[in-house]
């Protein structure tokens, strides 16, 4: 008993460092070292409040009942989602980054948008979502 | 099953991923490569009125991406060109002489259709 429950909140913590990446890490690696987007410096103390969410959140599903978990894994998606939107809608008004040039008098301003790209993201987010929330509940009816 | 079906929805999001990223990483390489790889320029032909002017239009461009959706802003005129293709676009226009003292203040394109591009010149 004892051992199931500590392989499950190990289990629990890979999970909710993996959503930690994924909807965290990796996004905001992409826009500031690649897309060179200006991003708002994310405090240590909210990085591991972050953190710490998507950990309880999974280990905590783990540990339940599926029927129960299936909350859990719910509320870790979206927490995910709503970060990558934050990041995405807030940094950069919804797939829209702005450079401006000032060359003597002459000003350039220059506007990439790449909001289609931005779409297809974040509607597979939520069909990688429902397809997880949809098998934990065939799981946890058999 | 769901084993499957997560695997098919990987492979059609990184399928889709590169159909959608390859036209941006392409262009962007180009003109790494090739500063010059877009050219814009008006000529003026000859006079059509005391205001008007007759001018041609020439875009060169070096990418095997299309650019779509190419305006032109001058003064007060637009120009628009649904689709330039790599090599060589001609068109002839009708300018005021405002239009061509003032000169091009915003170009505004779609890399492959998709990645919207404005620049503005002030």
């Amino acid at each position: 008993m004892l051992k199931k429950i500590v392989l499950n909140v190990i289990l629990g913590v890979i999970r909710g460092f993996v959503e930690y990446l994924v909807y965290f890490r990796i996004p905001l690696l992409i826009l500031t070292d690649y897309l060179k987007v200006p991003v708002t410096p994310v405090k240590p103390l909210e990085v591991a409040v972050i953190f710490g969410v998507f950990v309880a959140l999974n280990t905590t599903s783990s540990n339940v009942k599926p029927q129960i978990g299936i909350v859990f894994d719910a509320l870790s998606s979206l927490l995910g989602l709503l970060i990558v939107l934050e990041l995405v809608f807030g940094t950069m008004e919804a797939g829209r980054v702005e450079v401006v040039h000032r060359a003597g008098e002459l000003q350039v301003r220059g506007e990439l948008v790449f909001r289609p790209l931005v779409i297809l993201l974040v509607g597979f987010a939520v069909l990688f979502t429902i397809v997880r929330l949809y098998e934990k509940i065939v799981h946890s009816e058999e | 099953m769901f084993a499957t079906l997560k695997y098919a929805l990987v492979i059609a999001l990184v399928s889709v991923l590169v159909l959608f990223v390859a036209p941006f990483v392409l262009f962007i390489h180009d003109v790494l490569e090739n500063p010059e790889c877009i050219g814009l320029e008006i000529r003026p032909l000859g006079q059509v009125s005391e205001d008007t002017i007759k001018a041609v239009l020439e875009v060169n461009y070096c990418s095997e991406v299309p650019l779509k959706d190419l305006k032109i802003q001058l003064s007060d005129r637009e120009i628009g060109i649904e689709e330039v293709k790599a090599g060589k676009v001609v068109k002839e226009v009708v300018l005021s002489r405002g239009d061509l003292e003032v000169g091009i203040v915003k170009v505004e394109f779609k890399i492959g259709g998709l990645y919207r591009v404005v620049l503005e010149y002030r």
